[in-house]
């Protein structure tokens, strides 16, 4: 078991362990952690579209459909603080851990009430959000793990409005 | 409140003018009514709570997480330290004699009825942001959990938080430390007590290990070792009253919120495996936090400052951090299924989260009062372009009458303060007061806590939003 981070947005959204990518997706039905290749040929499923009532993911390469319910409940324990993620996957100390920004669909981007960054700051280089950008500041991009006052809250400093 | 119940179970929910209501009703006790003393000093029981302020608070909705520092998270915490704090025993230093009626009044069951009343809203008012802050996903199992909790606590690393470092660069380091130690005061003094309320009941043997954690807290039945005890000793060595509350109106919005936090989990079992993992969290990080404030309080007070308090967490709370893993989360863990794991890691987070914005409060809050200079220069280049009228700004004209104390408080924009007649002492912290004559003002940042005095003769001023610059 070990513990990988990643962000929700902006540089670092995604990470590959062992050859497998993973980004951090939220639907309209909740937060889940999606291994963005598809089993069926390697499909980017985090440019997926949703179907079947917002109950699937359906691939765009060749429409395979994924269940939603089964990434969140049967899926990789992950939990978001802000713009940051922690999730435990069953893999070893040596497991190879490389980061990158990858661009999510705008539909696994719902935001929660107070907020994930709208898509629009996916394209933004760090994160186009105040939180992802102290984040960044504060983090080497290689390996977004930051000391713990300087991302205490898991969140970024907040901004005084 | 209406009188007609709904027939059958349904939630307990006041819509927000019964809210508002009720929130008044608690807030007119005079005990929370404000204006005469700025400091409480031997009285735990009086907490000023402005509640002239109240009725223009919505405390029905959930509060943002951009409104962690506004005036209704201020006032909505102080209500709810008040209402957790009727659980717990406080009896002033020198009797009982003059303050017998303050005493009875605090814990009267009408104090504490109608705070029970409001005091869901009011959580869901101060925490509800956590909702949205954080999500918990995905298939946790034991093993997930535990290699979860061990990586979450590697971050700690020594570094210099926001706070150390807002203090050690600050113009005044030895004013602006002890303005961070009043913050703990509502933790630090009555320490533990939000964690007792976990260990009433029976649930096997995981009750008994958190009581030896209790016990720990407790220092063992003496008094002089109890944690609280030793925290009394840290303040009375840096010159400062230990008595509970003195310093309420310093305590900031954020400080209250991660305090409060512990008492709304224990207060709500629900939350009780939320408060395991807040639990396991703090009792973690608290060592390595220690060992840093014992050196922040060395570098700026040299051997004067009594730093047992922090001595004895660096010690005991690394086995604190063990017990809290191996002898309860992990048992419970095991006696009641996986389906409690969410919630234990959604408590570290939501502690975590806190914990971040306690720590900017305090930095943001010693950075103004160190540029209480540069609020009055601030104020000097703003002024003649609002009386000219070149900036339109509606005044509020306000009057502070002779020997008052206007109660802490703080504002959700930039605020230019200007004084038109007689004088005030504005206070923005801990010895970070400025004097102002007619003509004088400052510009107050959105979210600083500020109050003022005023000694002799009636003092009127206005306060202007300041216009954001274009
Ligand atoms: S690669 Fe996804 S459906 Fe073929
Ligand atoms: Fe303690
Ligand atoms: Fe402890």
């Amino acid at each position: 078991m070990r513990a990988v981070r990643l962000r929700v947005d902006g540089r670092d959204n995604c990470v590959v362990v062992d050859g497998v990518p993973y980004v951090f997706a939220r639907t309209a039905t909740g937060a889940f952690v999606l291994p963005s290749r598809c089993p069926h040929r390697g499909g980017p499923l985090q440019l997926a579209q949703l179907d079947g009532a917002g109950r699937f993911l359906r691939c765009p390469w060749h429409g395979r459909r994924s269940s939603l319910t089964r990434f969140r409940e049967h899926g990789v324990p992950a939990v978001r603080s802000g713009n940051d993620v922690v999730m435990v996957l069953d893999v070893g100390d040596d497991a190879s851990v490389q980061w990158r920004h990858t661009p999510v669909a705008p539909a696994l981007r719902t935001p929660g009430a107070s907020g994930l960054p709208p898509s629009a700051t996916d394209e933004l280089q760090p994160g186009g959000d105040a939180s992802s950008a102290a984040s960044a500041a504060t983090c080497s991009s290689a390996q977004p793990r930051c000391s713990r006052r300087a991302h205490a809250s898991g969140t970024a400093p907040v901004r005084i409005p | 409140m209406t009188s007609t119940l709904p027939a059958g179970f349904a939630p307990f929910v006041l819509d927000s003018g019964q809210l508002r209501d009720a929130v008044l009703r608690y807030a007119s006790n005079p005990l929370y009514i404000d204006g005469e003393r700025w400091l409480n000093g031997d009285n735990p029981y009086r907490r000023q709570l402005l509640p002239q302020t109240l009725p223009s608070f919505d405390f029905s909705v959930p509060l943002r997480r951009d409104q962690v520092f506004s005036a209704a998270a201020l006032a909505s915490h102080r209500l709810l330290l008040n209402i957790y704090e009727a659980d717990l025993v406080f009896l002033p230093g020198k009797g009982l004699e003059a303050k017998w009626s303050d005493f009875t009044a605090f814990y009267s069951s009408s104090n504490r009825a109608f705070g029970e009343i409001i005091r869901p809203a009011l959580e869901r008012h101060c925490f509800g942001f956590l909702d949205d802050e954080i999500d918990v996903t995905g298939d946790w199992t034991p093993a997930s959990l535990e290699a979860y909790l061990t990586d979450i606590v590697r971050d700690d690393v020594g570094e210099w938080g926001g706070p150390e470092r807002a203090i050690l660069s600050s113009a005044d380091p030895e004013r602006a430390a002890r303005s961070w130690m009043i913050q703990f005061a509502p933790d630090f003094l009555s320490e533990a007590s939000p964690m007792i309320r976990n260990v009433l009941g029976n649930y096997g043997p995981a009750q008994s290990e958190w009581f030896k954690i209790v016990i720990d807290e407790y220092g063992y039945g003496v008094h002089e070792s109890k944690h609280s005890s030793l925290f009394v000793d840290t303040l009375s060595s840096l010159g400062l009253d230990p008595g509970v509350h003195t310093y309420w109106q310093y305590y900031l919005a954020g400080s209250l919120a991660a305090n409060n936090y512990f008492h709304y989990l224990g207060k709500n079992h629900e939350n009780f495996f939320r408060y395991l993992g807040a639990l396991y969290y703090t009792e973690c990080t608290l060592v390595q936090f220690c060992a840093r404030v014992i050196r922040m309080m060395r570098q700026v007070f040299g051997e004067t400052a009594d730093v047992r308090y922090f001595t004895e967490h660096v010690h005991i709370d690394v086995h604190h951090g063990r017990m809290a893993l191996e002898k309860l989360v992990l048992p419970l863990v095991e006696r009641c299924g996986d389906v409690v794991i969410p919630e234990i890691v959604r408590g570290v987070s939501e502690f975590r989260t806190l914990a971040g914005i306690a720590d900017v409060d305090i930095a943001e809050q010693i950075r103004w009062t160190d540029g209480l200079d540069a609020a009055m220069r601030e104020h000097d280049r703003l002024w003649p372009q609002i009386r000219d009228g070149e900036l339109p700004a509606p005044a509020t004209p306000l009057v502070g009458t002779s020997d008052t104390v206007i109660t802490s408080d703080q504002y959700d924009t930039d605020t230019l303060l200007h004084v038109t007649s007689g004088s005030m002492r504005l206070i923005a912290g801990w010895e970070a007061e400025l004097p102002l004559a007619p003509g004088d003002g400052v510009v107050i940042p959105a979210g600083r806590l500020h109050g003022a005095t005023i000694s002799s003769g009636d003092c009127t001023y206005e306060t202007y939003p300041v216009p954001t610059e274009p």
